[in-house]
């Protein structure tokens, strides 16, 4: 009898170990796995029996295969992870404005214009030199082209912006979908068949945590292991075995002809409320605060400028006289309002067309007369903006000394947030991650507790073989 | 103890390198473009204060070129005004001697006669002065001659200007009305002397207490007692008095040649007084062109300061970077590489 169990305790004990030896191997196959949580077994001793007056063991008994996570570093790396996503893409967002505005101090607006007033200045010198005037007309076309060049860059980032939004909310929906699929096998597997469903677990926080660089979450764990997600105004994305999908329309906006909103999709398949201006976190709340809060801003100035420009040389302009006595003529054609001006300026057909019609004097057919040209150099100075306070090169640095400050604290933020994700990751590596010195301990250990266990196995038929062979006389 | 896992010292090696390979790439982008700031963020206020000195320096280089061609016009209308006071004096040469010797002969008259007509001829030439195709002496109207060969005035009073300075102008012309006309103060510079050019008012303009009335705005012809008041104001025609020499020569009036006598002495002292004024034009630009050539010193000394990069300090800065990221994957070489499986052969 007591053989047998030795036989049978051997026989729990190889298993047990085996298990071991497995969950190593599983930890060692995923050390680079993301989101994987170490594994280990829980050994504990198999309930004793009575054996008159002693109490015996009946050997190793595996309790459940858990793993090692902490679960307060994982709470905080999601919430770090939409900072972190809202700061990256405002990063992205900085850096590619000051890539279009930062050649402004070579090549931009303002040094275009600065040509184009030093043009104005060499033809009243010689108001009526034909190549002077061609010189003109060329700046002219030059500082128009960076205009319409920065307002298509502009454009462009709102086109692009709005595909990122379109990728995200469809991202969005696969992860809150995947968070709902991954909660029934963990309830199933959990409640049903009782064991932890730690693969699966890990793939949720892994989920929770992609999710949450896209979108700040609040997340609750129910009772049954599952979780509900929610988010900050725009309500339920998960609850037990429904995930609440985002949709994407292109409609009129507040900042843009039309743009990219995120609504909700209701049960029934129709879109349901605007919820765009509500997210503010993770990487959509960084793309739509750089889509409707900076590029309108920076778009606003560029169009104020362009409007401003157009509007004080046509004003000057039109009381000059051209050296064939032309007179009213716009420098500039600029239909409409400061909406869209940047895009909309354009060298006027008079002066596209015909080089003498640039105004040079104010007094008709005086070809030496260089008083609109002086009148029209002098814009150069013109306070027109802020009140009187800023000319067109004041207007414009300092919206790029803006951008700049705006850029320098945004990438400054990104970095302490970097920071900090790093030491959370740290902690979670400290707790979750695979150390192979470690496995290959453990694997030791378990191999020799399986030899261990062979011999007494082994014992234990020798010892069996010595009892047969009792009745051998 | 804090675990120490694999994935742990990866992650950490990756960040240093990639940290130290930052810097060098920033320290990398100041050696390659020489430049401090290479984007708004890198120091948002210099940008702004180097696009400001960009402006200055580009606006200074317009106004220098401004300046060279102004004192070039100035030269030419100086040197022009000087040849026209050598006509001048030997024209009022010839009226002394014909004025003061006793017995002239009338073919001498003659010669004498034909000389200050090629005087008169010399004097409208230079009047027509020119740079280019830029009549120096017309105005605003410098696209043709401003005189024709009778001496009659086809300019403007229009003076032309240019910035030497932001927000500075100085005038590098002078009308033709004052040293040919004696037309000393131009009163109203914007007034459109313009539409009124042309033969029919030729005889007009001969008088510059005409013009200056006409300047003025005073019609004559409802109220021509007040030319009178202008007469006083003006100085006198160089034509007219070398046209009065002429005349007094051609037909024996020693009154005609005395007259002139006068006239011409008034005429020089015109001339050299314009000619001073021309001076004081070409002073002024000269002087702004010292300032300006100095301040673009001073504004490119700032705009290095502003943005250039201490190329000593970047490749310092670079060769210190590059040895913490030899040591950095030195030491994950290092770290890296041993494992306890390393051990169990």
């Amino acid at each position: 009898m007591s053989i047998n169990r030795v036989l049978s305790q051997g026989k729990g004990a190889m298993a047990a170990n085996q298990l071991g030896l497995a969950t190593s191997s599983h930890n060692v196959a995923n050390a680079n796995t993301k989101g994987y949580s170490r594994q280990r077994v829980d050994f504990e001793t198999n309930n004793p029996v009575t054996n008159g007056r002693h109490r015996l063991g009946t050997g190793v008994l595996v309790g459940k295969v858990s793993r090692t996570t902490n679960h307060f570093v994982n709470k905080r790396l999601e919430g770090e992870s939409s900072e972190l996503g809202k700061y990256g893409a405002m990063n992205e967002t900085y850096v590619q404005l000051e890539a279009d505005l930062g050649s402004e101090s070579e090549s931009g607006v303002t040094s275009r214009m600065a040509d184009f007033f030093n043009d104005l200045r060499s033809l009243a010198t010689e108001p009526s030199s034909i190549p002077l005037r061609s010189a003109i007309r060329e700046s002219a076309e030059s500082v128009v082209g960076r205009f319409k060049n920065i307002s298509s860059n502009l454009k462009t980032m709102v086109t692009d912006f709005d595909r990122r939004i379109e990728t995200s909310v469809m991202e969005v929906n696969s992860l809150t979908s995947k968070v709902r699929e991954l909660n029934q096998r963990i309830v199933d597997t959990e409640v049903n068949q009782g064991s932890y469903a730690n693969d699966e677990r890990d793939k949720r926080d892994l989920a929770i945590r992609d999710l949450s660089k896209i979108l700040a979450v609040d997340v609750t764990e129910l009772d049954n292991g599952a979780i509900a997600v929610s988010s900050k105004r725009i309500g339920v994305l998960v609850d037990l075995s429904t995930n609440y999908q985002l949709t994407t329309t292109r409609e009129e906006s507040e900042f843009h002809d039309t743009a990219v909103q995120i609504r909700t999709l209701e049960a029934d398949g129709s879109i349901g409320k605007d919820v765009t201006r509500h997210i503010t976190s993770g990487q959509l709340g960084g793309i739509l605060e750089s889509r409707d809060k900076v590029l309108p801003g920076i778009k606003n100035r560029i169009d104020t400028l362009a409007y401003g420009f157009a509007n004080s040389l046509n004003s000057v302009h039109q009381q000059g006289y051209g050296l064939s006595g032309q007179t009213g003529n716009n420098f500039f054609d600029l239909e409409g309002g400061v909406k869209d001006a940047a895009s909309l300026i354009k060298v006027s057909d008079s002066v596209r067309n015909d080089l003498s019609s640039i105004a040079a004097g104010e007094q008709k057919g005086a070809k030496g007369d260089n008083r609109s040209l002086l009148a029209l150099a002098d814009l150069q100075d013109a306070k027109i903006f802020e009140n009187g306070e800023a000319n067109f090169t004041d207007y414009l640095t300092s919206m790029i000394g803006n951008v700049g400050v705006e850029s320098r604290s945004v990438s400054d933020t990104l970095d302490t947030q970097i920071g900090v994700m790093n030491q959370l990751e740290t902690l979670r590596e400290e707790a979750s991650g695979v150390s192979l010195d470690e496995e290959a301990v453990d694997m030791l250990k378990f191999k020799k507790a399986f030899d261990a266990t062979a011999k007494l196995i082994q014992v234990a038929d020798s010892m069996m073989e010595t009892v047969l062979s009792l009745k051998r006389f | 103890m804090a675990r120490v896992t694999e994935g742990l010292l990866y992650k950490k090696a990756d960040r240093a390198m990639s940290r130290t390979r930052n810097k060098m790439l920033a320290n990398q982008e100041q050696a390659i473009s020489g430049k401090r700031i290479n984007r708004p963020s890198d120091d948002p206020q210099g940008m702004m204060r180097s696009i400001g000195l960009k402006q200055k320096v580009s606006r200074n280089e317009q106004a220098l070129k401004n300046m060279e061609l102004a004192n070039s016009y100035l030269n030419v209308t100086d040197s022009s005004l000087g040849e026209l006071t050598s006509v001048l004096s030997r024209a009022k040469e010839l009226a002394v001697q014909m004025s003061s010797a006793t017995n002239q002969s009338p073919d001498s008259m003659k010669a004498v006669q034909s000389e200050v007509k090629e005087l008169f001829f010399q004097a409208v030439q230079l009047s027509n002065a020119r740079i280019g195709e830029h009549y120096v002496f017309a105005g605003y109207q410098s696209d043709h001659p401003p005189f024709d060969v009778d001496g009659n005035y086809y300019g403007d009073a229009g003076a032309i200007e240019i910035e030497v300075q932001p927000g500075q102008r100085v005038q590098f012309n002078m009308p033709g009305l004052r040293p040919f006309m004696g037309v000393e103060e131009i009163p109203n510079k914007n007034k459109d002397l313009g539409a009124s050019r042309g033969p029919t008012i030729d005889s007009e303009f001969a008088d510059p207490a005409m013009v200056l009335a006409h300047n003025q705005g005073v019609d004559l012809e409802e109220n021509p007692e007040a030319l009178a008041g202008f007469r006083n104001n003006t100085g006198v025609n160089i034509f007219t008095a070398l046209r009065t020499l002429s005349d007094g020569l051609g037909s024996h009036k020693k009154e005609l040649i005395n007259e002139s006598l006068e006239t011409l002495d008034q005429a020089m002292s015109q001339v050299s007084s314009a000619r001073a004024t021309v001076g004081a034009l070409q002073n002024s630009v000269i002087a702004n062109r010292d300032l300006v050539e100095s301040q673009q010193v001073t504004s490119k000394t700032l705009l290095s300061n502003v943005e250039d990069a201490d190329l000593e300090q970047v490749y310092s800065d670079l060769a210190r970077n590059e040895s913490l990221l030899k040591a950095t994957l030195d030491s994950n070489k290092k770290l890296l590489m041993p494992s306890l499986l390393d051990f169990l052969r």
